[in-house]
């Protein structure tokens, strides 16, 4: 009996210490088009929540479309979480740009879309769709339709689509760059509160230095033509974050340090 | 849900009016007979008078205008369907459609009532050929416009081709569909009315609205002439209202179309 409990607990640590996403010597090239992301190696731990930011052409949303098998990457290997690109794509969530909503879906049936999909039952759906709608604060929006919400609501709806099948691991691109700056921030609270609830090991996309500060665990600042993975910059501090996490200096060193980071990336200017 | 605005009906109103007066002063001033231009309320009397041909012709014409419309529907959906299903089928088959488009249906009329003869059957092929064609060419546009990043979407969540159309494809081109189903009902009278006057000859005591026409011009009856055009324009309201009233009922909740 206690062999056998080691040996689950063993396998749990194995499964754990082996990389969620794992890729090697990854590129993209569009037909014969120039090079969009060269030789990225990268391995994402289960509890990671990385940032990637760069220049815009640097890849970074090609890089997230690849983890997610939306397109197929011209040489290399993508592996999410140890099985088939099919058996990836359960586990995985993804978070678009601009919220991506159903125009002619309420909100409470543009959550629980992915669920509509893998054909859960009515009785399911709500119950999830509930959950959700109260986890990101628009109970009273549920029958709403996307035309009727704000920005900030229609990003809501949309994380909480991605989190309705409970994946292991989130991808979001560039999910608040069309919200002021006050949203953003909100949205980024809550997206960390949201992290307690649904442990999901995430990736995303931002142009934001103080966002990938204050949400990521580490930072890969990438570079454009062709893409690469110029520096990774591991970010300390413990989680949770609240508002007051951005006061302090340590916060504001480190949104210096990948500032500069991205500077340094700059073309002499002629 | 917004309340149909009544208020809206006001404007309109008056402006008849204006140019009813306008119509009678015109008439007196420039002293223009009555087998030119009637007076409005010879109109009305020729319509009173001729009623019982009016009524009959109307239903006759919206019968045929029923099941044209109705098949170039179920047609055009179902051709749509087709097209945006596959790249091959749309590439193979649509520059065909083009083709019947292209070919006025004037020309076409002769031949298919050499082959279908005199009377409603040739009406209704008439009426569906003219309104068959908006219903294809919106519907698949619809269907295959759809927002990329929807369909990256779907494919996050390994959709189905079955789920793609049902729950993306199919919602999205409900707005094209609709349109097409608008200029459709605008065009199916002129279908079944062209129809009527060249194919409407074997039907005799149940001559469609077009036939009429025909027969009120060769006698030279000028005043119940405007009154068959009046009867004619009352259809053509009639079936783009209900298709008005089917966009405001699928629409209205979600569409931009609607945004005031």
């Amino acid at each position: 009996m206690r062999q056998a409990l080691k040996l689950i607990v063993d396998y749990q640590t194995n499964m754990d210490k082996k990389p969620l996403v794992h890729l090697e010597q990854v590129s993209k090239q569009f037909g014969k088009g120039p090079v969009i992301l060269d030789n990225i190696n990268l391995e994402i731990q289960r509890g990671d929540l990385i940032a990637l930011i760069g220049p815009s052409g640097c890849g970074k949303s090609t890089l997230l479309k690849l983890i997610a098998n939306l397109i197929p990457a011209s040489s290399g290997n993508i592996n999410v979480g140890g099985g088939s690109a099919e058996s990836a794509r359960e586990k995985l969530g993804y978070v678009f740009q601009d919220a991506n909503l159903l125009p002619w879906a309420t909100a409470a049936d543009n959550i629980t879309l992915p669920l509509k999909l893998k054909r859960f039952s009515r009785n399911q759906k709500y119950k999830i769709a509930r959950k959700l709608l109260s986890l990101v604060g628009l109970q009273h929006a549920a029958d709403h339709y996307p035309r009727q919400l704000s920005g900030g609501m229609r990003m809501r709806v949309s994380i909480a689509r991605a989190l309705s099948t409970q994946p292991e691991l989130l991808l979001l691109d560039e999910p608040f760059g069309a919200l002021d700056e006050m949203t953003r921030d909100d949205l980024n609270e809550e997206l960390l509160k949201l992290r307690l609830v649904q442990k999901w090991t995430g990736v995303f996309v931002t142009h934001s230095v103080t966002e990938a500060v204050f949400l990521s665990s580490s930072i890969l600042v990438m570079s454009a033509n062709p893409g690469r993975i110029y520096q990774e910059i591991p970010v300390e501090f413990p989680y949770p974050r609240t508002a007051e996490t951005r006061r302090e200096p340590e916060f504001q060193q480190k949104v210096m340090q990948v500032t500069e980071a991205l500077h340094s990336l700059r073309e002499p200017i002629r | 849900m917004k309340k149909l605005p009544l208020g809206s009906l006001l404007w309109p109103a008056g402006f008849g009016v204006v140019f009813i007066g306008i119509w009678y002063l015109a008439i007196a001033w420039f002293k223009i007979p009555a087998f030119q231009l009637p007076t409005p309320d010879q109109i009305i009397v020729a319509g009173i008078d001729e009623h019982k041909t009016l009524l009959a012709g109307a239903l006759q014409t919206t019968l045929a205008c029923v099941i044209g419309f109705f098949t170039s529907v179920a047609g055009g959906v179902i051709l749509s369907l087709i097209l945006a299903s596959s790249k091959w089928a749309y590439e193979g088959v649509y520059p065909y459609v083009l083709m019947l488009k292209m070919t006025p249906v004037i020309v076409l009329a002769p031949i298919i009532i050499l082959w279908f003869g005199q009377g409603l059957g040739s009406i209704t092929i008439i009426t569906f050929l003219i309104s068959f064609f908006p219903i294809v060419a919106n519907t698949t546009m619809g269907l295959r416009s759809t927002d990329p990043n929807l369909l990256d979407l779907f494919k996050v969540y390994n959709a189905s081709k079955r789920q793609e159309m049902l729950h993306l494809r199919i919602p999205h081109a409900m707005p094209y569909f609709l349109t097409g189903l608008k200029i459709a009902a605008a065009l199916t009278p002129i279908g079944a009315l062209y129809g009527d006057t060249v194919a409407g000859m074997g039907s005799g005591s149940q001559a469609g609205l077009g036939f009429v026409v025909v027969i009120f011009s060769s006698q030279l009856k000028i005043p119940a002439l405007y009154a068959a055009a009046f009867t004619a324009c009352a259809i053509g309201f009639l079936f783009v209202g209900l298709v008005s009233l089917l966009h405001w009922k699928l629409l209205s909740k979600w569409h931009d179309s609607f945004v005031h």
